[in-house]
């Protein structure tokens, strides 16, 4: 590709010519780092549409469960945060229990007391409020209990470390993008400080000077940014890839969403504008301290 | 250009020093009229240099008034000294032409930065390098070009704003006779149309040879001014 002929020499500067390959390395760990935060926050919302399930038991005698179990049903049938609810069929119900009484406490008859108990899938945000959804069915039911709702899944808690660790790294990569543009324009700009004086003897003014600046770090930012956006991506793909194949399931749970490349997408468009811009600022305030 | 008669350039006990060192210019004063062409002149050392640097806004005074286009150059922010450099050419002795530029682009920098349009910067800046026989040079860079076209570089470089005031450092010191005439003719054309020029030279043949005025310089001090007339008259 040409080089952008500008009247400062900035492409000959050996911290200028860095600066491509800086923003190369810094976008690809940037693609990656919030590539592995899109990744996370994909699980959490995935896991955050699964139902919860709970389980209610109704402790209460023999003659009034039948009747007691099906003004619930009726009752959490009619509800719209209830996908389903079933009840647990007698013969799971043995299987389920393993009585062993203490020694003088046989229950008489020599039956114990099984709870009914009713399998009941929620929507996700229903979680949020149990304890009201408990004191509800027990104005119906007053000796029904709510089990402890579905612990949220590994990957649910994976996701969310992936989700705030990858997007805090990103950001950092970013902000190390800003101060390296920063540095490698000051350095530049002390190099170059003779032309930059000419420059002004022929009546250039600051925003003059500062665009020689700001075109050359547009166009080395565009080339490293595509150049780090490619290969991040690639990166992210073959690591993928690698945990579909050797990482136990792990890599299944990882399915981005268009949005969520779209997202990925802006990371090279936000390094352009943060590396311009840096540049832009750096050489205004260094052209202030120049006599 | 300015309307004749108005002051241009003015000093008033100005000094000049670099860094914490001895000044080399003192006591300056001295007021030049607009479309005056003046020869700066005096031995090596005599200040001629650091006399068109202070001009040129490349130094600053240590201590007095200086004027241009009468508005002090102390006074300015750095956006107004830029537009009041805009209306200044220079000729350095040294050249400071950009290496990695053309020819062209070298000469075509100050129409740039001026915002002119790359049309008119193509045909001012063709007209004047093949005028000044650099017609087939226009695309080489400095480092390819003999002392004396880049030298004519400079010179193009300068005068291709048609700027109200020319500070010429011996423009014509790596000139063969022919091109000197070239840019003597030149720089009087100019002054005809209205620019006022200052010119370092030690060349005594051209002193003799343009009825121009003539600021001598001695030890960082002006010892004589001659209104040109005047001074053929006495020569």
């Amino acid at each position: 590709m040409r080089e952008l002929e500008l009247d400062l020499p900035l492409a000959g500067t050996a911290a200028s010519r860095f600066l491509q390959w800086i923003v190369v390395g810094l976008t690809l760990l940037a693609v990656c780092a919030f590539a592995v935060g899109v990744a996370g926050d994909a699980a959490v919302r995935e896991a955050a549409r699964r139902p919860a399930m709970v389980t209610l038991a109704i402790a209460i005698s023999a003659d009034r469960a039948a009747e007691a179990e099906q003004r619930l049903l009726q009752f959490l049938r009619a509800r719209p945060e209830v996908l389903y609810a079933e009840p647990v069929p007698e013969s799971e119900l043995a299987g389920l229990s393993d009585p062993q009484p203490a020694a003088g406490h046989e229950p008489q008859g020599g039956l114990l007391l099984l709870p009914r108990l009713i399998d009941v899938a929620l929507r996700p945000a229903a979680i949020a409020d149990l304890a009201r959804f408990e004191a509800e069915l027990r104005e119906l039911v007053p000796e029904v209990t709510v089990g402890a709702a579905s612990p949220p899944t590994v990957t649910h808690a994976i996701g969310r470390i992936a989700r705030a660790v990858g997007i805090g790294l990103g950001v950092v990569v970013l902000a190390v993008a800003g101060v390296t543009t920063i540095l490698v324009t000051r350095n530049s700009l002390d190099r170059h400080e003779e032309t930059v004086d000419l420059l002004r003897l022929m009546g250039a003014s600051d925003r003059y000077v500062a665009r020689q600046f700001e075109l050359h770090a547009l166009t080395t930012a565009l080339r490293g940014a595509a150049l780090g956006f490619a290969a991040g991506v690639l990166a992210f793909l073959a690591v993928v890839e690698l945990a579909r194949r050797f990482g136990g399931g792990i890599g299944q749970e990882v399915a981005l969403r268009p949005v969520h490349w779209v997202l990925l997408a802006t990371v090279p468009v936000v390094m352009v504008l943060l590396v311009t811009l840096s540049a832009r600022t750096a050489a205004f305030r260094g052209l202030a301290r120049l006599r | 250009m300015e309307p004749p008669d108005t002051v241009v350039l003015r000093l008033q006990s100005v000094g000049m020093r670099y860094d914490r060192g001895e000044e080399v210019l003192c006591d300056l004063d001295l007021a030049i009229k607009a479309g005056t062409f003046f020869f700066l002149t005096g031995p090596s050392g005599a200040g001629k240099t650091s006399l068109l640097r202070l001009l040129s806004l490349s130094h600053p005074p240590s201590r007095g008034i200086v004027e241009l286009f009468g508005r002090d150059v102390g006074q300015l922010d750095r956006e107004q000294r830029g537009s009041l450099r805009r209306r200044i050419g220079v000729v350095f002795q040294d050249f400071r032409l950009l290496d990695h530029l053309s020819a062209f682009d070298n000469v075509a920098l100050p129409l740039r930065i001026g915002g002119l349009a790359e049309e008119q910067i193509a045909m001012y800046v063709s007209e004047m390098l093949s005028w000044l026989g650099l017609g087939e040079c226009m695309e080489c860079r400095p480092g390819q070009l003999s002392m004396g076209q880049r030298q004519l570089v400079t010179i193009a470089r300068a005068v291709i704003t048609r700027p109200s005031l020319l500070l010429a450092d011996e423009p014509l010191s790596n000139l063969d006779s022919r091109r000197r005439k070239r840019v003597m003719h030149l720089f009087t054309q100019m002054h005809r149309q209205g620019t006022t020029i200052l010119m370092a030279t030690h060349d005594h043949e051209l002193l003799r040879h343009h009825p121009f005025g003539a600021i001598e310089l001695d030890a960082g001090r002006i010892v004589r001014v001659t209104e040109g007339l005047a001074r053929q008259a006495a020569e």
